[in-house]
């Protein structure tokens, strides 16, 4: 995980570097000027792509150029060895890189810790020695190179010499910041933003991971093969030397220095990387040394980039939290929402009297062997429609195991797990998250660099459906769903008690408590039948358990929401069960009323000890 | 035994030289969490060093090598200190890119300084003869390189296995927060991996020089080979990237030897990319579990 984080918004920023951009190519600036430019503005397109993948999803491609190389090679190829027009080149070249990319990135995406690190580099070493080999000598004519065709349309001269290369290179940056800032900021860039905090919550709130891990490799590696083509036109000949895997982990720095995860930095990179050469008069080994040094103190001290302290400094001048333009925006408007009019989803109540009767939630004889470890052992438990059941239990008594298996995270070594009818012990988290099984975690895993409702509206990621595309297109392309989507958001955040004022604010900026109340309205936000909650209490304060309890009593009997609830505070457990199971090492010890069951000699001397009823056990 | 057979056996030899640079990436993941990248370098840094003191300061090649050693070690110990160490909790993929940005600058400075003129011819330190071992033919380089990678796996099981420092750093590698706990400086056993990480890259260094000239990009292949073997052997076992080594160094000199250089690359790549994802704790290798 990187440390830095992810910028929402910031086409702006962007469209201002444009804007600068298309000012520096009406000046009569001199032909090595212009080359440079361009060339930075090619890499800038492949920087752009590669944010998304690295910066909002937080994973690594260290071998991004090699898609760069694979676009330039395809596009000349076509144009030169098969006599395709441009147009169909770059497209026909888009398509291929596509199905290239599914490939590769079926097998890396699904990869842990530095696993894609590694594999994408390695991917740009093996394309790097395939130009220069022999396997595909008749199209990339090996050692030898490509020359590439000069290109003019009309009176319009796109060649390395020609005026108008600037202007092409120019408009395909505008477009790859254009789409790469709908994907960031649209649902599906939120999500990549959840998987990026936890693949795990990502699963449980209805998210598609792998696929949406997929999807945003194949955008960034699609991306970088269009800017293939304004690099081949500008360079006019490619060689394997040209795409040397190196030049992936310059790419890579680009992004380090500019800024990762805001758009705006991949340019601000891209820019200076190419322009250095420039200023130190092509001095190659010195130049390298010194991208290395600043590439190595920007990792080390400013991980956020130029783009990071931009936005402080922005911040500071300011004077206000990000966000607030939308707090403005929205301002009291907000509560204007109707709660009724954005009931929670797909009517709750139906799913509960189904043919699996008045239970929520059946377990039967669940058992988890981890190695040689039984973390659960036959646990049975049933949770009552409507009603709020705790589960209780000393440290590694298996509770969280028990409610990794409700949503889908763990598979049962034996045993059912019966949510509506259905047996979920194999169903994928997001097929359980369909079926109205939301959960919250012991650490609130909300997006830190996301707004509380935009965190929110990450819980109706199932309950609608979408379209990559239309996020591609914009927002404008979704209003209406972006707006259903944000009502229901709002209704939920209304629901537990969020205040409107707060909904604008970072998560990062919240305090515990209240991170803990929003990570419940994001998993009801959307209709929920089962609420899962992971130790709700842990980390609370007096002050803070009350209104905790109170929401939840609330839920039980306004939406009818069935509960099961990890908590460790007797008094909690008393104040809101219904009922009661207690865990200690993965076996059930008891189960029943909760004053009945804290009165269960076997319970006290087992998990409570001598301490005495009511007090806060903590393990 | 045919050309395959051969091949093979010296697949073994090269193994072992892969064996024991995933053994040095597999000695600081364990220390520091750092899948390092700049390891290959490293390597090729302190032969480097071996090379312009023996071939342009003239000094005998003994000193010489002795030197390299003590400068790589420093080296690895500078890299540490300036470039894992400050925000060392920035996260594994934060020090990783830190890494690429010192093989960048370690690329960089050899070519700045040293890299005029190169690829350069290493003086030689063994005779190019070969020995017969079971009936076949064997280079005394091959020998030589397998016996002292067993020498240098002995001595590493012995630190390990029956010193104080040995069993700290294993703490560290397993538990780092505990043994932080029980008092251990952590920072200093890090720096201790980085010190013998680069000690084993030097010997990485002069075994590959007699068959390869020395360039400042000679590793490259070998750091990704490596790679692929630690992730083989599991990432946290330093007997399994011996094993890895091997396994990598025979797939590719047989395949290179059957279908040419550039498919022995690809061979090597579907074997990452296989290993990843059908057991990406390798063979000798624990998980990691994700607390939530």
């Amino acid at each position: 995980m990187f440390a830095a984080r992810a910028h929402s918004r910031t086409l702006p920023f962007s469209l201002a570097i444009l804007a600068a951009l298309a000012l520096l190519g009406l000046l009569p600036i001199d032909q090595g000027m212009r080359y440079i430019v361009v060339l930075s503005m090619a890499w800038g397109i492949a920087a752009v792509g590669l944010d998304l993948f690295s910066g909002y999803l937080g994973q690594a491609n260290f071998g991004q150029f090699a898609f760069v190389g694979i676009g330039a090679y395809s596009i000349t190829a076509l144009r030169s060895e098969a006599n395709v027009g441009v147009v169909p080149a770059l497209l026909l070249t888009m398509a291929l890189t596509a199905v290239l990319a599914a490939i590769v990135g079926a097998a890396t995406v699904r990869l842990q810790h530095f696993g894609a690190a590694l594999a994408t580099f390695f991917f740009a070493f093996v394309l790097f020695n395939v130009l220069g080999g022999n396997t595909l000598d008749p199209v990339t004519h090996s050692e030898n190179g490509l020359a590439v065709p000069p290109l003019s349309w009309g009176p319009l001269d796109f060649s390395a010499t020609g005026e108008w290369l600037y202007w092409l290179a120019w408009a395909m940056l505008l477009a790859a910041v254009l789409v790469t800032s709908n994907y960031a900021n649209s649902r599906a860039g939120r999500a990549l933003r959840l998987i990026k905090r936890s693949e795990s919550v990502a699963g449980t709130l209805g998210v598609r991971v792998r696929l949406a891990k997929l999807s945003a490799f194949v955008f960034s590696a699609v991306v970088a093969a269009a800017a293939g083509l304004p690099l081949s036109l500008a360079i006019g000949y490619l060689a394997p030397e040209t795409f040397h895997f190196s030049n992936s982990i310059t790419l890579f720095a680009m992004l380090v220095v500019g800024g990762i995860g805001s758009i705006a930095g991949a340019l601000i990179g891209a820019l200076i990387f190419t322009a250095l050469p420039q200023l130190m008069q092509g001095a190659g080994a010195a130049e390298a040394l010194l991208f290395a040094v600043i590439f190595l103190v920007f990792a080390i001290g400013l991980p956020d980039g130029i783009f990071g302290l931009l936005a402080r400094a922005w911040q500071l001048a300011v004077r206000t939290p990000p966000g607030s333009r939308l707090a403005a925006r929205r301002g009291s408007g907000a509560s204007r929402v109707h709660v009724a009019s954005a009931a929670p989803g797909p009517a709750p109540a139906d799913g509960l009297r189904g043919p699996g009767g008045e239970d929520a939630l059946v377990a039967e004889d669940v058992s988890v062997v981890f190695g040689g470890v039984r973390a659960l052992d036959r646990v049975g438990l049933r949770v009552r429609s409507a009603s709020i059941h705790a589960l209780v239990g000393p440290n590694g008594a298996g509770k969280t195991t028990f409610l990794n298996c409700v949503s889908g995270l763990l598979r049962p070594t034996a045993g059912r797990v019966v949510v509506a009818g259905r047996d979920v012990g194999r169903s994928p988290t997001h097929e359980i998250r369909a079926l109205g099984v939301s959960r919250t975690f012991q650490n609130p895993s909300l997006v830190p660099d996301l707004s509380v409702l935009d965190n929110v509206m990450l819980g109706l990621y199932g309950s609608h459906r979408w379209s990559l595309v239309r996020d591609l297109a914009g927002d404008w392309a979704s209003r209406g769903r972006q707006r259903a989507v944000g009502e229901q958001a709002a209704a939920a955040l209304e629901q537990v008690g969020v205040p409107a004022a707060r909904w604008d604010v970072l998560a990062s900026d919240l305090s515990l408590g209240e991170q803990k109340v929003v990570d419940i309205a994001r998993a009801i936000a959307g209709g929920s039948r089962l609420l899962l909650l992971d130790e709700p209490t842990s980390g609370l304060g007096d002050a803070e358990m009350g209104p905790l309890a109170d929401l939840l009593k609330r839920l039980r009997a306004d939406h009818r929401l069935s509960i099961l609830v990890v908590a460790h505070n007797i008094g909690f457990v008393q104040d809101t069960s219904d009922t009661v199971t207690v865990l200690d090492f993965g076996r059930v010890i008891a189960e029943g009323e909760p004053n009945r069951v804290i009165a269960d000699p076997e319970v006290i001397t087992a998990y409570l000890g001598v301490a005495e009823v009511g007090a806060e056990v903590s393990a | 035994m045919g050309l395959v057979g051969a091949a093979a056996i010296s697949g073994v030899a090269v193994g072992f030289v892969y064996g024991m640079l995933a053994f040095s990436i597999v000695l600081l993941f364990k220390a520091s969490g750092i899948p390092n990248f700049a390891q290959g370098n490293i390597a090729t840094f302190g032969t480097f060093i071996v090379y312009l003191l023996a071939a342009r300061t003239g000094l005998p090649l003994p000193v010489a090598i002795a030197l390299g050693f003590l400068g790589t070690a420093a080296l690895g110990v500078v890299i540490y200190l300036g470039g894992i160490l400050p925000r060392g909790e920035a996260g594994t993929l934060n020090l990783a890119i830190r890494t690429l940005a010192i093989y960048l600058l370690l690329f960089a400075v050899m070519n700045l300084f040293w890299g005029v003129g190169q690829p350069f011819a290493f003086p030689r330190f063994l005779p190019a003869a070969s020995v017969p071992v079971a009936g076949v033919s064997v280079s005394l380089l091959s020998v030589v390189t397998v016996a002292v990678a067993l020498v240098l796996g002995g001595a590493f099981w012995l630190l390990y296995n029956r010193t104080a420092t040995g069993l700290l750093l294993r703490g560290i590698a397993d538990r780092p927060e505990v043994a932080r706990l029980l008092g251990a400086n952590t920072a200093r056993l890090s720096a201790m991996a980085w010190l013998l990480a680069g000690l084993v890259a030097v010997v990485v260094g002069l075994l590959t020089v007699p068959t390869a000239l020395l360039s400042s990009d000679m590793m490259d292949s070998f750091f990704l080979y490596a790679f692929t073997a630690a992730l083989l052997g599991g990432m946290t076992s330093l007997p399994g990237a011996f094993v890895g080594g091997v396994a990598v160094g025979v797939v590719s000199n047989v395949v290179t030897v059957l279908r040419g250089q550039e498919i022995s690359i690809l061979a090597i790549f579907a074997l990452l990319i296989a290993i990843l994802l059908v057991r990406p704790d390798g063979l000798f290798g624990h998980g990691v579990v994700e607390r939530l």
